[in-house]
């Protein structure tokens, strides 16, 4: 059996649907490398190193929006499988029924424009010239000259709208980057059509969807509807549990659904630091100002919860606080004008005391991926991550956690500082910022996906600081140069201002 | 005993409780309702007796109940609480735990909080909220836990111990500050550090008293756990015909029939950086009892979880006056979990070290370039002075401490002195020795007395007899003692320690008490130079020091802040760097050990290495010494003087400490030639580049016999002329010992040692000197 190669892209959807990929291809037999890639160029090198070793390529999360076959120049025996959740989809990769196969739900909306709007026959356009030489040929009789450049002018004017036609479709189809479904969801679709779908691979696929969620890559809606598809799946395996006559053993993974707190990270943290560090109510509250943090005061007060034991550690807090907590802060919330503090998650329960919200995994396995603390290579960090899904690894996951929490505490620093010094400024369309290099927790966002999650919080907290709701159409551009690697990172956030509101 | 048991309500109770455990709860009523029945009826009643084994009074054995299904879940806790995956396997923690602890004599177990609130939240929040009576029950549950998992036991062990259960949580530390009577009888959680410590005591948990005068025992009384006592009885109960009633207060305790368990009382203090500005620390009475006893010192930095109670405030004067202290109590912890923070300096024991971390210290010790490692790692934030740090690291590690056959031992610490100017970091590396030593005292020489290094006498306030307290250098034993502004002690003060520092012992005879203690610990000292800058000018003149205290370092530096365009700019540089990225660098750098490690390593070296000389080593020191002596022959006979720097019995035992404690950060039990060698360049790069500067002639063996032979001379030559009484100028005695041929810095060498002694004065304005006797 051929060996398999699978491109990974550095993001926790992509490690998510690899992980259910590793467990798919442990069951078939299947032998694979697994390279991570993260960006282009890494992609094409990866690429290069392997091509002469592998028939069989995976790309999980790279590669459906650009034209893999023109970028990385295949042989012609060689197959992509491309499992990618960034939208649009190349057309060429899409219209390429013989090396790319592109795993994409059918339910997923793409609104890939027609074959014939964008693409000719090659052979018809060479016969074309064929006719056109032949009819540069003085062959005597003029009417059929006439008729030919009649001919030929109307085919040319034909193809020159079709031209133009083509361009606007074109235009339209790539104007927005966006996100379809997440990849892991996919993968597991695969799984569970051929009946192979396990507990734990459900859980990537939640991971998955919760990491899209998290990183705004997706809509609420498409959240919504996602998480509905994948309680279904959820009651499926877990139905077990309900009756107390053939209960699951304690140590049995369990899934259930939540409607829990959207706050980060609180379950093991104390509830002020997740409340201070989470974009959503630090945000709502402006927790960088004063008023802000009289205002969280209040909000404390108003659930009845005593300041110690808000910020005693959430699992050492007063058991009679904690009963009906959910419900008191969803109340205090709605008035402080935080309508959706609870939403729609999963949390998984395996053991006596390992008990984690889907939200929990996607942010320390993203803070264990981008871990800046010792110089590895990147693929070490890679793999870090990988094994810190699953669920022998507490003390990775355990670790993640603690980073995540570190990251979070930066994010909302430089938030705050940004805000306070008016360092956003509008230019244009566009709203920019530059951090000052040499500030301490600059190296924190070095790396894509933190200085995405920071340049998405800010844009949020700049919204909500603002008064000028004229300013509420426009983008985020953050930039952020890295000496050492002697290029900047600028990012352009595509999503307009009154989507996250 | 005859029980019949109704059989109503019995089976409703038996179906959902076993039957062995509410069992042991049945109470015994038949004797007080025999009593009651047969005074009332006549004879033809039968008299019913019964015991009502499953609560007959619901409201009253409510309590009971409960409790024994508390006990039950608390039993369920110990028994199957598990940790790890499938994946992992699984490891069954208390229980386990249990049956190591109780195989090797133990009979403790700790609990986490966190771990009982994920087995049953209810649980883990009685015990929070009632601890006292809770955590009587899991010391229950956690004995007929042991009992499972330990039987079959051992012949002549078969009684069950009593196992203690102690407590630890993950949760932030409350303040003693924050302690406030709404936590009265709850679970707290302290941070602070132990400053003092009673000896250990004993308090019985089960009395048994008897009536002096009618011989009435009543047995099995139990004290309540803390510092609560018992109250005795004031009267006898028993009636007995014919006799008189007992005196007021007859009861007297049996020792010999009472249970009995160790307790200590320690006092806690906030820790430094709990304290308000300008407010002082509050302290706090701790109590602890059985395992707990012994297991901090004073000095260490502790967290305790315990429960917050009262007890009667000491004894009034004016007692039975008024009454109006009654509610008045002061409050203090019984201590059910001590952890010891590792971190920090002072008296922390860097603890013991599992098997994971033992192996990477293996690895750490086995690294080619580890000497080089631990140098730098040793104050990084110090730009350069590689030397000094690595003798520091010598010092650090120390060499081996040698019992002789006759019973005398030749010290293994490696002791080291730093003289130099003012803005070298020299009191930055001793405050980082401190921090780093796994025993480690800063002390200031102007603050620090000679009772106040060795030890003192004190008279105990209470018993008003007197008793030792241990100083600086009885502290530090097994680490290191940091002596800062060395040249600002008193002469006397320096002179105490004298014995520590080279015997290691601290003898005392005072107040009655003649006694030895042990201070065997290194000096790290470090002083500035007479003149507060070091004088290039004036040479020896810089030192002040005593050359019995001079010999008594194995190495001395000398640190000059020299100017040099190249140096500066980088030392600037590196200043710079240091006060801008002071918040953002936390992590170690490549190619250092962080502090913790580091700590851990040294204690670890320390305690599992002891290395010697090896043979071929010992060939070379001695080639080496034998060349060096001869080879200083051969200079003496080219350049006609005597070297001033021998090598004498005492350098070869520093060298041979140094290349000891250079082979111990290896691991290796034996110190190689390499390790001769380095020793030897420490050597001369400190000691015997301070002594080529001319600074050490004072010292004993830094003077040669010539030289001395030369002052000598001249000394005779000045006493001779140099009526007492009389006074002469001292320009026109140097003149005159010039025209003799005399080097003139032998006879102000002279002039020196004269004046030091005592023998001579300067008079008017120094021109003039004044012979005194």
């Amino acid at each position: 059996m051929p060996r398999v190669l699978l491109l990974v892209a550095s993001d926790v959807d992509a490690l998510c649907a690899c992980k259910i990929l590793q467990a798919l291809f442990q069951c078939d037999h299947v032998q694979y490398t697994l390279v991570p890639v993260s960006g282009w160029q890494e992609l094409e090198t990866a690429f290069l190193e392997h091509k002469d070793q592998f028939k069989y390529f995976v790309l999980i999360n790279c590669g459906a929006n650009i034209d893999l076959l023109e970028v990385l120049q295949p042989e012609e025996d060689t197959f992509f499988f491309v499992c990618d959740s960034r939208r649009p989809i190349n057309v060429v990769n899409v219209y390429n029924d013989m090396q790319i196969k592109l795993l994409v739900k059918p339910d997923d909306d793409l609104n890939i424009p027609a074959y014939d709007d964008i693409f000719r026959d090659e052979e018809e356009e060479e016969e074309d010239s064929g006719n056109e030489s032949d009819g540069s040929e003085p062959s005597g009789k003029r009417k059929r000259f006439e008729e030919a450049v009649v001919e030929r002018t109307m085919k040319r004017r034909e193809r020159r709208v079709w031209e133009a036609r083509r361009q606007e479709i074109l235009f339209d189809y790539e104007q927005y980057e966006y996100h379809g479904t997440s990849s892991a969801i996919v993968m597991f679709d695969l799984a569970w059509k051929m009946s192979k779908d396990l507990n734990d691979m459900l859980w990537w696929a939640i991971v998955g969807l919760t990491d899209q969620w998290v990183q705004d890559k997706i809509t609420q809606m498409k959240y919504v509807t996602d998480i509905g598809i994948l309680q279904r799946h959820v009651s499926r395996h877990n139905h077990r549990n309900e009756d107390e006559e053939n209960s699951l053993s304690i140590d049995c993974m369990r899934i259930a659904f939540e409607y829990d707190l959207r706050l980060a990270l609180y379950q093991h943290w104390s509830l002020y630091e997740s409340l201070c560090n989470t974009c959503y109510t630090s945000a709502s509250l402006k927790l960088w100002s004063v008023q802000g943090q009289k205002r969280l005061q209040e909000f404390l007060a108003d659930m009845g919860l005593p300041l110690k034991q808000v910020k005693q550690k959430f699992n050492s807090m007063d058991m009679s606080l904690k009963e009906n907590l959910r419900d008191m802060i969803e109340e205090s919330a709605n008035k402080f004008g935080m309508k959706d503090l609870r939403v729609q998650t999963f949390s998984i329960h395996f053991g006596f005391k390992n008990k984690f919200l889907a939200s929990d995994i996607v942010y320390a396995t993203a803070s264990l991926m981008e871990n800046i603390e010792k110089e590895e290579p990147g693929t070490a960090s890679f793999i870090k991550a990988l094994d810190s899904l699953s669920r022998s690894n507490l003390e990775k996951l355990h670790h993640g956690l603690e980073l995540a929490k570190k990251q979070l505490r930066a994010i909302q620093q430089t938030v705050a500082s940004c805000i306070c010094t008016n360092l956003v400024i509008s230019q244009g369309p566009f709203l920019y910022c530059c951090l000052m290099e040499g500030t301490p927790d600059v190296k924190l966002f070095s790396r894509p996906v933190s200085l995405c999650l920071l340049s998405k919080y800010l844009l949020k907290s700049f919204v909500c600081s603002t008064k000028n709701k004229r300013s509420l159409t426009k983008r985020t551009f953050l930039a952020e140069r890295l000496r050492r690697l002697q290029r900047a990172h600028i990012l352009g956030l595509y999503t307009t201002i009154l989507t996250c509101l | 005993m005859d029980c019949r048991v109704p059989s109503k309500g019995a089976g409703a109770w038996a179906v959902d409780r076993p039957i062995v455990t509410s069992l042991r709860f049945c109470r015994v009523k038949s004797v007080l309702a025999a009593g009651a029945t047969s005074t009332m009826s006549g004879f033809d009643d039968p008299g019913i007796y019964y015991s009502d084994s499953f609560g007959g009074d619901p409201a009253a054995d409510e309590g009971q109940v409960r409790k024994s299904q508390l006990q039950k879940r608390f039993k369920e806790f110990l028994r199957q609480y598990r940790v790890g995956t499938d994946r992992t396997g699984f490891t069954f923690k208390y229980r386990d735990e249990l049956k190591r602890h109780y195989n090797l004599g133990q009979y403790w177990i700790e609990v986490e909080m966190e771990d009982l609130a994920s087995f049953d939240e209810d649980l883990a929040d009685y015990l929070y909220k009632q601890p006292a009576e809770h955590l009587q029950l899991l010391e229950e549950a956690a004995k007929e836990v042991a009992d499972e998992v330990t039987r079959p036991r051992p012949s002549g062990e078969e009684t069950l111990q009593d196992i203690q259960v102690m407590l630890k949580s993950d949760a932030h530390a409350a303040n003693i500050r924050s302690l406030k009577s709404d936590q009265m009888s709850r679970l707290v959680k302290i941070p602070g550090i132990i400053i003092a410590s009673t000896p250990v005591r004993a308090k019985a948990t089960r009395i048994s008293i008897q009536c002096r005068s009618c011989h009435n025992t009543i047995n099995n009384i139990t004290v309540q756990p803390g510092l609560e006592g018992y109250a005795l009885p004031r009267k006898c109960n028993t009636e007995q015909a014919g006799r008189p009633r007992c005196p007021l207060d007859p009861y007297f305790i049996m020792p010999d029939k009472c249970k009995c368990v160790d307790f200590q009382v320690l006092k806690l203090q906030e820790s430094p950086d709990a304290v308000p500005h300008g407010e002082m620390p509050r302290h706090m009475q701790l109590y602890c009892d059985r395992y707990l006893c012994d297991r901090v010192v004073p000095g260490n930095k502790v967290t305790i979880m315990g429960i917050y109670s009262i007890k009667k405030s000491g004894q009034t004067k004016n007692k039975g006056r008024d009454n109006v202290g009654v509610g008045i109590r002061n409050a203090y912890i019984r201590v059910v979990g001590i952890q010891i923070d590792t971190d920090g300096s002072g008296h922390t024991f860097a603890g013991s070290v599992t098997p994971q971390e033992e192996e990477e210290l293996r690895q750490l010790a086995s690294l080619p370039n580890i000497y080089e490692t631990v140098a730098k790692s040793i104050a990084p934030s110090i730009y350069g002075s590689t030397d000094i740090k690595k003798a520091i690291a010598c010092l650090l590690f120390g060499g081996s401490r040698k019992r002789l056959p006759d019973g005398l031992t030749r010290r293994g610490d490696i002791n080291l002195l730093m003289l130099g100017d003012p803005g070298t970091a020299k009191s930055q590396l001793l405050k980082f020795v401190e921090k780093c030593s796994p025993i480690g005292v800063y002390t200031s020489g102007k603050g620090s007395s000679a009772a106040g290094l060795t030890a003192s006498v004190i008279r105990d306030p209470s018993s008003r007899s007197f008793f030792m307290e241990g100083g600086a250098m009885v502290l530090a034993d097994g680490g290191v003692v940091c002596i800062d502004e060395f040249d600002k002690m008193r002469e006397d003060d320096r002179v105490a320690i004298h014995e520590a520092m080279e015997q290691q012992t601290i003898s005392i005879a005072k107040a009655g008490i003649t006694t030895t203690l042990n201070s065997r610990c290194s000096v790290l000292a470090a002083a500035n130079s007479v003149f507060g800058r070091w004088d290039e000018t004036k040479g020896e003149e810089n030192i002040d020091f005593m050359p019995t205290i001079l010999s008594r370092f194995d190495m001395i530096f000398i640190v000059k802040d020299e100017h040099n365009e190249e140096r500066d700019m980088i030392l600037a540089k590196h200043v710079m760097s240091l006060h801008v990225s002071a918040l953002t660098q936390t992590q170690a750098v490549e190619g250092e050990i962080d502090l913790n490690k580091l700590k851990k390593f040294i204690s670890y070296c320390r305690t599992k290495c002891g290395p010697r000389l090896s043979a071929e080593a010992a060939e070379k020191l001695k080639n080496r010494y034998v060349l060096m002596r001869t080879g200083a022959r051969q200079y003496e006979r080219e350049s006609d003087r005597r070297s001033s720097i021998p090598i004498t019995v005492r350098q070869l035992e520093a060298i041979v400490r140094i290349a000891e404690s250079l082979s111990k950060m290896k691991l290796q039990p034996f110190a190689t030639e390499a390790d001769i060698e380095e020793a030897l360049r420490l050597f001369q790069v400190s000691t015997l580049d301070a002594a080529m500067s001319g600074s050490l002639s004072g010292a004993e063996g830094f003077t040669t016999q010539e030289d001395q032979e030369l002052l000598s001379r001249i000394e005779k030559q000045l006493k001779r002329r140099f009526a007492i009484g009389s006074q002469v100028s001292e320009h026109s005695i140097v003149q005159d010992f010039v025209k003799q041929k005399y080097p003139e810095h032998a006879i102000y060498k002279v002039l020196q040692l004269m004046m030091r002694r005592g023998e001579i004065q300067h008079r008017l304005q120094r021109k003039v000197l004044y012979r005194i006797k």
